[in-house]
């Protein structure tokens, strides 16, 4: 490159009186960058404008230098025109309005999440229904209760108890239905469900020779309170 | 030679210190530069209570954005000078400033500020008058309206009614005049 004829082309003065477009500045800093020479040039340039702008020097009041001084201390406090302060607010609203919609997506998805949850254990439910192992009881109301009765699966095998089907007066506040296996004459708790849900997966049983459903205090008991005793099945 | 050396290493010191955000740097560059800065400002917003707040506007943008200062493209008083004079164009063309200030032409607000702040006038009037027998006046209106009040060379030229190259050509040979006068 001819760096005689590129200085005297002018365009280093103009660079220097910051005259140019972006363009034509960022070809002017990769050649400065390159070329040493046109850094010097540019120097002698900048060099002779800044005394040219101190020779039309004027001097600000004295206060000023501390008002400077006070607001470079400062927190940084901006000074916002009423576009930044409209801009801003929008993006305040656009990320509010992000936040919600994300939100509620993640909601749904969580929604979903525990529809799949539920689709998923109720399939293992009814594979475990379907299994030639299991036997299906009906369990039916003893003699002060004679419409209610239930349905249990046991798969004595893989020791898994379902209930379903289940038809028992509303449970009082506090209290829950408790399922037993009864061997030998001992009953062992095989867990508490809900009377108006289908379906319910219950605590593994590997023997019984009968079963029997009480009415509990809410959790279960240890030992079943017979005269609160609804249904009862001999196998 | 020497003192010229010893200008440039300070120069080094602020631009460090500035890039640590030293207090120190900004407190120098004011002392150094505030009246050369003041002096296009003012020129470009024509009153000093709006000039006053372009100086403040410019030191805080000199303070907060130093590391964008890159001395491999040029030095640090054109560098500075650029964000004074862009805020005060900004300022210019702003809505507020048109409603309050009637246009004055870039000659009489000179002379005014010169006339209203004579006492506390930093300019070196005779070096001015000194300069003018080299600097022609039809190159000195030109790096003026340039360097000064920020003009392009398409309003230069509009504003002076000259062909576009006639003002490149002029602010050339100015520059060059000045490179001759103060080297």
């Amino acid at each position: 490159m001819d760096i005689d004829a590129y200085i005297s082309s002018g365009i280093l003065e103009l660079y220097a009186t910051n005259s140019l477009d972006t363009k034509e500045r960022l070809e002017v800093e990769a050649l400065l960058f390159r070329y040493p020479e046109l850094r010097t040039e540019l120097n002698e340039i900048d060099e002779a404008l800044e005394q040219y702008a101190v020779l039309h020097s004027v001097e600000p009041k004295s206060a000023l230098k501390n008002n400077i001084m006070a607001a470079i201390d400062a927190p940084k406090v901006y000074k916002l025109n009423t576009t930044y302060r409209l801009g801003i607010a929008a993006s305040v609203a656009f990320l509010l309005g992000m936040g919600a919609i994300i939100l509620s997506l993640l909601s749904q998805v969580k929604e979903k999440d525990g529809i799949i949850a539920q689709l998923s254990a109720e399939k293992e439910q009814y594979q475990l229904i379907r299994t030639p192992n299991t036997t299906k009881i009906v369990l039916t109301g003893v003699e002060k209760y004679p419409e209610s009765d239930a349905v249990l699966y046991w798969d004595a095998e893989n020791k898994q108890v379902i209930i379903d089907c289940v038809d028992l007066p509303s449970a009082e506040e506090g209290y829950q239905y408790q399922l037993w296996a009864l061997f030998n004459g001992k009953p062992i708790d095989a867990g508490v469900f809900e009377h108006t849900l289908a379906l319910q997966q219950l605590k593994t049983v590997s023997q019984a020779q009968a079963f029997a459903v009480t009415l509990e205090p809410k959790g279960g008991s240890e030992n079943p309170t017979l005269d609160k005793m609804y249904l009862y099945t001999e196998l | 030679m020497s003192k010229q050396k010893k200008i440039i290493l300070s120069e080094e010191e602020l631009i460090d210190a500035l890039r640590k955000q030293h207090k120190v740097g900004i407190e120098q560059l004011y002392d150094r530069y505030s009246t050369a800065l003041y002096g296009v400002i003012v020129r470009i917003v024509q009153t000093e209570e709006i000039a006053e707040d372009v100086m403040q506007e410019a030191f805080l943008k000199i303070w907060n954005t130093f590391g964008a200062f890159d001395e491999s493209k040029g030095r640090l008083f054109t560098w500075i000078i650029n964000i004074a004079r862009n805020l005060a164009i900004d300022k210019v063309r702003s809505k507020d400033y048109k409603n309050s200030t009637k246009n004055q032409d870039l000659e009489n607000t000179v002379i005014q500020i010169d006339t209203n702040r004579s006492t506390s006038y930093n300019a070196d009037t005779l070096g001015v008058k000194d300069l003018l027998e080299y600097l022609r006046p039809e190159q000195k209106v030109i790096v003026d309206l340039v360097y000064f009040k920020g003009y392009t060379h398409v309003e230069a030229a509009e504003e002076l009614n000259i062909p576009l190259g006639t003002v490149k050509t002029r602010l050339r040979m100015g520059i060059i005049t000045l490179r001759k006068y103060f080297n």
